[in-house]
C-alpha cells in the first residue's frame, strides 16, 4: 500500500517538475517583447519596434511651487549588476544603485514574463519638507506618442507595440513634448515607486 | 576485451603524437587538442594508477586522494634538484611533466599485463571505468555542443590561478601560498597544491593556455565521473542506475561552487571529498589524513568538507533509533527555518561581521531576500520538491538508512550556511547536486516500479536536470558574452597586447584597467597592480589621472596601493579605459567585480595634456593597435 502511494507521489512530482522545467525553458528561450540594457547611466528597455523606454536617475526631480531640484543630476557612486563578475549578478533582476553624497536611489527591474516587467525604485533623499512637494521619476520614450491616462495606469501605442504603465498610489503626468510619463508621489525622505510595465508587441 | 581496447586506444594516441612530431614538429603540440587532452587525462588519472598499482588500494579511496600529494612532493624534489644542480625550475619542470606521462604509461602497461594470470582484475576495473566515464562523455558532448563555444575561457579564476605556476616556472621561485608569488590574491584561500597540477597541464610544457583551459573544462567532468560512479555503484549495485546518478550529478550547475564544471581549488577539494566520502566508516587516523589533505586544497571549503566528515564520524553514524532520527530531523528543519527567517529579517554574516571585506570589494557579495530565495531555488529547480518529499517521507519512516541521514545533513548544512550569508555564500552550496542525486536514487530505488514507470521517471529526470543546467549555465555566461556574440573572457583585441608583451618583455609593472591587467598578468607573466583586484582607490586615482593629468593627480596615483614605489611602471591605455572616459561610465571604480569585458571601441584622440604629462614622467606612447597605447 505504501509503495502504491509513493508511486503516485513520484508520478505527480515528475509531472509537476517537468511542467515547471518546460515552462522555465520556454520563457528563457522564447523571443521577449523587450530587451533590458543596464549599462552606463540609465536603464533601457529596448522594444522590437526600434523604440525604447529609458529610466534615468538624472531625470528624477523634486518639485513644488517654489522648488525644482534634481537629487541625482550628478552621482558619486554608480553600481550596476550587469557587469559584475561575481555571484550577485546571476539573478534575473537588473539593478542600478546610485549615490549622490547623502542621497541614495536604487532601482530593480525584474522581468516577470515575456510581457511584464516589475519595476521598483527606492529613494532615500534629504530635503526639507514643504507642502505640495513631490518626488517625480520619469519614463522617457524615443518617440512622441499619445499617452492615455486611465485611473492607475497610463497606456500608449507606437509602431505595433502597446505599453501600459500600471502602479498603485502614483500620480501621472505627461511631459510637454509628449515623450515622457512622469510618475509622482508626495515627498517623503524614503519613497518606493512600484509599478509594472506591460509590453505587448506584434510579432 | 576492455584491456585490449584500452591498450589499443593508448597506442593509437601515442602513434598519432609521434606522427604529429614528425609532421608538425614539437612546437605543434602546444596547441594540439589531442596532446593537451591526453596530458589532462594522464595527469588527473596518474594518482589512480599509482594508488592501484603501487599501494594496491581501491580505485576510488582515501589512498587515491592522498596519492595526489605525489605532485607537490615531486615539485619539492625538483626544486631541491634545481638548487643542487644549478638548473632553473624552468629548465627542469618540463621533464617532470614528461616523466609523469612516461610513468603513467609504464604503470598502465604493468596494471594491464601483470594480472593476466591471476584473475585479470584490470579487465574488470577498465570495464567499470568505461561505464563510469560514459555519462561523463555524454554530459560533455551536451555541454560542448549546446552551451560552450570552442576555445572559450569562461572563468576568470583560471586566469588568476595561472599566474602562480607561471611565476614559479619563469621566475624560478617556489611558493607554498599563491600570494607569495602573485599579487592577484586578496586572501590566502589555499596552498599551491592545485596550481602545481595546473602548471603540469598548461605552463610546464608551454601549452596554449586558452586551448588548455577549454580542454580541462571538457575533460574534467569525464574524470570526475569515476569517483561519482563508484559511490553510486556502492549504493545501487546497478550500472545503469549509477550511470544515471553520474549524469544527473554532472547536470547540476552550482553558481559559485561550480562542482564539476570547472577545475578550481574548491572543485578539486570536492573531488577529494567524494573519494574519501565513499568509505562509510573511516578511522580517526584516516579522518585526520583526510583533513590534512582537504584543508591545504582549500582552506575554507576543505575545512567545510572535513567538518562534515567528522560530524558523520562522531554524530551521524550514532543516530539510528527512530526517536533520535525524528528529533534530529526536527532540529535540522527548525534550524533552517530559523536562519531563513533571520535572513529575511535582514541578518547576514557579511553585513554584520565582514564589513572590512565588503569595503574592499565595494558592495555586498550575496543577493538578498527575495532574490536569494530565487537564486537558491534555481540551483536544483523543481528537484527541491523531491528533496522536500523525501525529507517528509523519511521523517515518517520507522527505519532510515544512513544514506538519507548523511545526504539530508549535508543539504541542510549548505542551506543554513547559504542563509547565514557569509561573503560568497553561493560557494558553500558546492556538492548539493551530488547529495541531492544520492537522495533521489536511494529514494527511487526503494520504490518498486514497473519498467514503464521506471523508464518514464528516468527519462523525465534527465530532461528536468538538463533543462535546469542549460538555463543556469547560459545565465552564468551572460557576463562572458562579448558585443560580437563570442562567449569568452579573452577578446580578439586583447590578443594583440598579449603578443606584444610576450615579444617585448618588461620588468615594469603594467598599470591599466583591471580586466586588461588580468589578461596581461596571466598570459604574459607581467607584473600588474593587483590585476582584477586592483584596489578601488587605485582605480579612482588612475581614472582621475587619465582624465585630468596634473602633478597632483600623478602624485595621488603613484602613492596608490599596488603601484611600485620605484616608479618602474608603464601605463597601458586601453579601449576599456577610453570607453569609460568617453561615455562617463565609471562603475568599475566603485566595485572590485565591476569589469568590462569588451575592448573593441577604437581609441580616438587622447588628450595632449596626458601625452605631455607622460613625457614629463619619461614615458612615451607606443601605439600597439587600435585598442592599446602603451606609455613606456
Amino acid at each position: 500500500m505504501k509503495n502504491f502511494y509513493l508511486k503516485i507521489i513520484i508520478f505527480l512530482l515528475i509531472i509537476l517538475a517537468t511542467y515547471l522545467s518546460v515552462e522555465r525553458y520556454y520563457s528563457y528561450t522564447q523571443n521577449k517583447n523587450f530587451t533590458i540594457i543596464n549599462q552606463r547611466h540609465s536603464v533601457i528597455i529596448q522594444l522590437p519596434n526600434t523604440g525604447y523606454i529609458e529610466i534615468v536617475g538624472r531625470n528624477d526631480h523634486i518639485t513644488s511651487d517654489t522648488v525644482n531640484e534634481k537629487p541625482f543630476s550628478t552621482n558619486t557612486k554608480l553600481i550596476k549588476n550587469s557587469n559584475l563578475e561575481n555571484s550577485i549578478a546571476r539573478t534575473n533582476t537588473h539593478t542600478e544603485y546610485i549615490e549622490n553624497d547623502e542621497n541614495i536611489r536604487s532601482l530593480s527591474l525584474t522581468p516577470l514574463s515575456n510581457e511584464h516587467i516589475k519595476v521598483e525604485i527606492d529613494t532615500d533623499t534629504k530635503y526639507t519638507y514643504q507642502e505640495n512637494l513631490y518626488y517625480n521619476i520619469q519614463l522617457d520614450y524615443t518617440n512622441k506618442v499619445d499617452f492615455k491616462i486611465e485611473g492607475n495606469r497610463v497606456e500608449y501605442s507606437d509602431k505595433g507595440c502597446n505599453v501600459i504603465v500600471e502602479g498603485q498610489n502614483l500620480q501621472y503626468k505627461i511631459s510637454e513634448n509628449s515623450q515622457s510619463v512622469i510618475l509622482s508621489k508626495k515627498y517623503e525622505p524614503k519613497i518606493s515607486f512600484i509599478f509594472n510595465l506591460n509590453i505587448e508587441c506584434n510579432k | 576485451m576492455f584491456d585490449l581496447i584500452a591498450i589499443l586506444s593508448n597506442l593509437g594516441i601515442i602513434i598519432y603524437l609521434i606522427f604529429t612530431l614528425f609532421t608538425g614538429g614539437l612546437e605543434s603540440f602546444s596547441s594540439n587538442y589531442i596532446f593537451i587532452g591526453y596530458l589532462v587525462f594522464t595527469i588527473f588519472t596518474l594518482p589512480y594508477l599509482i594508488s592501484k598499482v603501487l599501494f594496491k588500494a581501491r580505485l576510488v579511496s582515501l589512498t587515491t586522494a592522498l596519492t595526489f600529494f605525489y605532485f607537490p612532493i615531486q615539485f619539492l624534489f625538483t626544486y631541491l634538484v634545481s638548487r643542487i644542480t644549478g638548473f632553473s625550475l624552468g629548465e627542469l619542470l618540463p621533464f617532470t611533466t614528461l616523466f609523469n606521462l612516461l610513468l603513467w604509461n609504464l604503470l598502465f602497461i604493468y596494471f594491464v599485463l601483470s594480472d593476466e594470470k591471476s584473475g585479470d582484475r584490470s579487465e574488470k576495473t577498465i570495464k567499470n571505468i568505461s561505464a563510469a566515464i560514459l555519462p561523463g562523455i555524454l554530459f560533455t558532448l551536451f555541454a560542448s555542443i549546446s552551451i560552450r563555444q570552442t576555445d572559450s575561457v569562461v572563468a576568470l579564476d583560471y586566469l588568476q590561478h595561472l599566474t602562480v605556476p607561471n611565476r614559479m616556472f619563469f621566475n624560478d621561485v617556489i611558493c607554498f601560498l599563491p600570494g607569495q608569488c602573485s599579487n592577484l590574491f586578496l586572501q590566502h584561500g589555499y596552498t599551491t597544491f592545485y596550481h602545481i597540477i595546473l602548471g603540469h597541464i598548461i605552463t610546464f610544457l608551454g601549452n596554449d593556455p586558452i586551448k588548455s583551459i577549454y580542454v580541462i573544462d571538457v575533460l574534467y567532468p569525464v574524470i570526475a565521473s569515476i569517483p561519482l560512479f563508484y559511490i553510486f555503484k556502492d549504493l545501487t549495485k546497478s550500472t545503469i542506475w549509477s550511470q544515471l546518478g553520474v549524469l544527473l550529478t554532472l547536470l547540476v550547475f552550482v553558481m559559485g561552487g561550480y562542482d564539476f564544471v570547472f577545475f578550481l581549488p574548491q572543485t578539486f577539494a570536492l573531488m577529494f571529498f567524494l573519494m574519501i566520502f565513499r568509505k562509510q566508516r573511516l578511522s580517526k587516523k584516516q579522518l585526520l589524513l583526510a583533513t590534512l589533505l582537504l584543508i591545504p586544497t582549500h582552506f575554507i571549503i576543505g575545512t567545510y568538507f572535513s567538518v562534515f566528515l567528522w560530524v558523520r564520524h562522531i554524530l551521524l553514524r550514532n543516530i539510528d533509533r527512530k526517536r533520535e532520527i525524528k528529533i534530529y530531523y526536527l532540529l535540522l528543519a527548525i534550524s533552517l527555518i530559523f536562519f531563513v527567517l533571520a535572513n529575511i529579517a535582514g541578518f547576514s554574516v557579511e553585513k554584520l561581521i565582514q564589513g572590512d571585506a565588503i569595503k574592499v570589494i565595494g558592495s555586498l557579495t550575496n543577493p538578498y531576500y527575495p532574490n536569494n530565495l530565487t537564486v537558491f531555488w534555481q540551483i536544483l529547480g523543481p528537484i527541491w520538491l523531491f528533496i522536500l518529499v523525501i525529507f517528509v517521507t523519511n521523517f515518517l519512516e520507522r527505519k532510515v538508512s544512513s544514506v538519507y541521514i548523511n545526504a539530508l545533513t549535508y543539504i541542510f548544512m549548505i542551506s543554513i550556511v547559504y542563509f547565514l550569508a557569509p561573503t560568497y555564500a553561493n560557494k558553500f552550496t558546492i556538492g548539493v547536486g551530488f547529495f541531492s542525486v544520492l537522495l533521489l536514487l536511494k529514494f527511487l530505488s526503494s520504490v518498486r516500479m514497473g519498467i514503464f514507470l521506471k523508464s518514464f521517471v528516468l527519462t523525465s529526470l534527465v530532461v528536468i536536470f538538463a533543462t535546469n543546467f542549460y538555463i543556469q549555465y547560459n545565465r552564468y555566461l551572460t557576463f562572458y558574452t562579448q558585443e560580437n556574440g563570442v562567449v569568452s573572457a579573452i577578446t580578439e583585441e586583447d590578443k594583440e597586447i598579449v603578443k606584444y608583451l610576450n615579444e617585448e618583455r618588461t620588468s615594469a609593472t603594467i598599470l591599466s584597467d583591471p580586466y586588461t591587467q588580468l589578461i596581461i598578468a596571466s598570459l604574459t607573466n607581467t607584473d600588474t597592480a593587483n590585476a582584477q583586484y586592483m584596489s578601488l582607490d587605485t582605480r579612482k586615482n588612475l581614472l582621475n589621472y587619465l582624465t585630468s593629468p596634473t602633478l597632483q593627480s600623478y602624485e595621488a596615483l603613484i602613492t596608490s596601493p599596488g603601484i611600485p614605489r620605484n616608479d618602474n611602471f608603464d601605463i597601458l591605455y586601453t579601449s576599456r579605459i577610453y570607453r569609460a572616459i568617453s561615455s562617463n561610465d565609471n562603475a568599475w571604480i566603485y566595485n572590485i567585480y565591476s569589469l568590462s569585458i569588451n575592448n573593441s571601441q577604437k581609441i580616438g584622440n587622447i588628450s595632449e595634456e596626458l601625452i605631455k604629462d607622460m613625457e614629463r614622467t619619461g614615458r612615451y606612447p607606443i601605439y600597439i593597435s587600435d585598442n592599446f597605447i602603451l606609455f613606456r
